[in-house]
């Protein structure tokens, strides 16, 4: 079975946090503003050609980019 | 000592604006010694005496990753330098999104400091469907928990007698949360297969299962099948073209509307200006004090008051974009351009900042987390253009850019040119950030996690008090520092005699330095004049293009003046190439004393203050002087 | 005559004194930690 992560999701589509890989600053901020295992996530708005994502994170929106959505893996 | 209280919480719940209302206008602002993080103190008096209210900048968490969350945590353990240990803590969630808020709520009832919880933003939880059950709340944590609305309605009474509580030391310490076990040191976040075996997610698990068991039952959420208003809103705002679309409409229509606005009320206050130069000049024995009363003080001041209103619209625009929640909107959709040249979104919300002024958008820098990220930011801030530019850029405009309006007075083609000016400021900016981060500041591109906080329509009092304070700011600089300029630059060309003076002397001595610019070496001495602020050049033309407030018939002397201006050989000094070769140096030099100031206390070194110095004026200097020449080889505005 | 090129003379120096103590008021600023720029004010961040 494939990893999903965030940053393989389209508009609109929602998912629950798996974990969150690696243990740098990124992976701390991310965990820290609520990506724990059991938190749901939304896409709200992606903008293609590398630019950020936009999620709705537990009910609060939330902006990354695709290399820190990377980090996070979803329940499939 | 007084008893010391922190305010603390997430950026945008609101914290400010409760800590202005508790304190009002009784406020210091300094700096924690050693770093540039603010200290910002109040002080709130209450029968059992004065309390010291603390003001710390917003943390999502105790461990800190920026300089700013780093004085957070050492303030609360009583560990910062200049600091004395705290007798309590405010920490103020958003209700909205209590779930997020409540992590630094666990780690704050582990210090071991009599607390008090604020739950802000009711009526925005409210408006979304969230009940919040506050007296079980209250239980569960253990702690006292104070229900207040956004723009601080009631609660302020309540939240007062909790305070006097706290001084009073009947508020006791809370249980700690004891998510760790004390002898092992490890968290108990229940799971360790999913989440690996770093302690941080760890601790994260840990807390967040907590605040799961804390809001278990208490919090009711409506299920709405309609979207937020500001989802909604979002879905425009942020969208790639759409969003940018109207980020320059609104940018376009700021100053169109501080342009046609502000014309009035400007020509109120020039017509004070002038009425009041008729009247001293008609009582005064003529001589050399009417000269300095007339030509030095009301000249000079009165030419640079008259742009009080501009300045003042400019800093509600700003003010108002930035508590309403839009500026994170405007750094999501910057994000893209500047990854591209090595930043992040979060560096566009200073750099916006910057179009007031310089200095508060150097000092908001302070929340970007890596110093070299930060440090590029504090060295193209300048670039963007103030609000004391604005004199400059309206006067020249109004003079040599013809006045045609389109879509019935609301797109003008002065508007526009303002517009331009300002934007040249930003598209100068992007190739600098560029070569830094590939220079001097080397360095990855950073990450960007930012959360987008929900709109809401800001305080206008707040607004309102910030455009004032902005306001007398100006007013006290122009009964300062630019009368005194006025006082010695019209010294300077009055004597030895008017037609040899000092200042003719120094100007065509540094003449050849600014021809290539196509000024003569008025305009030159006048921007020469502008250092310590750059107001003083509008009073500096005023005085060495002698224009005699007394005489003019209508208002606008110093325009006039300057369409009059000749060179020796009676050729016109002034056309719409040297009216940009002006505006373009204004826009892209450093003459202004207190930014190379903050730049050297940002960064702590003269070395950053002196490059971006240098560099600024080398590329006004070389700007200016591309543009006046070329536009003078096809004969354009000559 | 002379009582106005005196009291001229006076504003004069004081402007000139004014300047220089400005400047060296941002300079000695820059040095330390103090606050009373306005833009302190402005920077009601949240």
């Amino acid at each position: 079975m494939a990893m999903l992560k965030l940053n393989q999701l389209t508009a609109g589509q929602e998912a629950t946090v798996s974990y969150v890989m690696g243990d740098g600053p990124v992976s701390q901020r991310l965990l820290e503003m609520g990506m724990v295992p059991g938190a749901s996530v939304k896409v709200t708005q992606l903008s293609p050609w590398g630019g950020p994502m936009m999620v709705n994170l537990d009910g609060y929106s939330l902006s990354l980019r695709s290399t820190e959505a990377d980090l996070i893996t979803l329940l499939s | 000592m007084k008893p010391a209280i922190a305010f603390l919480g997430n950026p945008n719940t609101g914290k400010t604006t409760l800590f202005n209302a508790l304190t009002g206008l009784r406020q210091q602002v300094g700096n924690y010694p050693g770093v540039t993080v603010e200290r910002k103190h109040g002080q709130l008096t209450t029968p059992h005496g004065v309390v010291e209210l603390i003001d710390l900048p917003g943390t999502y968490s105790l461990a800190a990753q920026s300089p700013d969350e780093e004085v957070v945590a050492n303030v609360l353990r009583g560990h910062q330098k200049g600091e004395q240990p705290l007798s309590g803590v405010v920490v103020i969630v958003d209700a909205s999104n209590l779930k997020r808020n409540l992590y630094l709520v666990s780690q704050v009832l582990e210090v071991g400091l009599p607390t008090i919880v604020v739950l802000n933003m009711m009526d925005i939880a409210k408006r979304r469907g969230v009940t919040i059950d506050v007296t079980a709340l209250e239980k569960r944590l253990g702690v006292p928990v104070i229900p207040m609305k956004a723009n601080v309605g009631g609660g302020v009474t309540q939240l007062n007698a909790a305070l006097m509580q706290v001084v009073a030391g009947q508020i006791k310490i809370p249980k700690p949360v004891g998510l760790r076990d004390p002898e092992t040191g490890k968290w108990q976040s229940g799971r360790t297969d999913a989440c690996g075996d770093h302690p941080i997610a760890q601790e994260a698990v840990a807390r967040y299962n907590w605040i799961r068991g804390v809001l278990h039952g208490i919090v009711f959420q409506v299920p709405s099948t309609r979207s937020h208003f500001s989802d909604r809103l979002d879905k425009v705002l942020t969208h790639r073209v759409w969003g940018t679309v109207i980020f320059v409409i609104v940018m376009l229509f700021m100053f169109q509307a501080i342009y046609s606005w502000a014309g009035p009320l400007q020509d109120m206050i020039d017509n004070g200006v002038s009425a009041l130069g008729e009247w001293v000049g008609s009582w005064m024995p003529s001589g050399v004090l009417k000269d300095l009363v007339q030509d030095g003080v009301i000249g000079g001041v009165g030419s640079v008051l008259v742009f009080l209103p501009q300045i003042v619209f400019l800093f509600l625009f700003i003010a108002f974009l930035e508590d309403c929640g839009y500026m994170a909107r405007a750094a999501f959709l910057m994000d893209r351009l500047f990854a591209r040249i090595g930043l992040s979104g979060k560096s566009f919300i200073p750099m916006l900042s910057s179009f007031a002024c310089a200095i508060p958008g150097v000092m908001a820098t302070r929340t970007i987390e890596n110093r070299r990220d930060r440090f590029v930011t504090i060295l193209v801030s300048p670039l963007m253009s103030c609000s004391a530019r604005l004199p400059v850029y309206t006067l020249l405009i109004a003079a040599f850019v013809p006045s045609v309006t389109w879509m019935g007075g609301l797109l003008g083609f002065q508007g526009a040119m303002l517009f331009a000016m300002h934007a040249l400021g930003f598209a100068v900016a992007i190739p600098i950030v560029w070569i830094l981060k590939r220079t001097v500041l080397k360095g990855a591109t950073p990450p960007f996690v930012m959360e987008l906080p929900s709109y809401k329509m800001p305080s206008l009092k707040l607004v309102g008090w910030r455009a004032l304070d902005r306001a007398k700011t100006f007013v006290q600089s122009a009964g300062t520092i630019i009368l005194a300029m006025s006082v010695v630059i019209w010294a300077l060309s009055y004597f030895p005699t008017a037609d040899h003076n000092y200042f003719a002397m120094m100007g065509h001595a540094i003449e050849p330095l600014v021809k290539p610019l196509g000024w003569d070496w008025r305009i030159g001495m006048s921007v020469l004049a502008a250092f310590p602020a750059r107001e003083v050049v509008i009073a500096a033309m005023a005085t060495s293009f002698n224009v005699n407030v007394a005489d003019g018939d209508d208002s606008s002397g110093i325009l006039q003046a300057l369409q009059n201006a000749t060179w020796p050989d009676g050729a016109p000094l002034f056309g719409l190439a040297v009216a940009m070769s002006v505006m373009i140096f204004f826009a892209l030099c450093c003459q202004c004393g207190a930014t190379v100031a903050i730049i050297r206390r940002e960064t702590n070194s003269w070395k950053w203050a002196g490059f971006a110095f240098a560099y600024m004026t080398i590329l006004a200097y070389l700007a200016a002087a591309i543009v006046y020449q070329v536009m003078a080889y096809f004969g354009v505005g000559i | 005559m002379t009582a106005q090129f005196v009291i001229v003379g006076v504003v004069i120096v004081g402007a000139v004194v004014y300047v220089s103590c400005r400047l060296w008021k941002e300079w000695r600023h820059s040095q330390s930690g103090c606050s009373h720029c306005p833009a302190n004010h402005l920077n009601s961040k949240k």
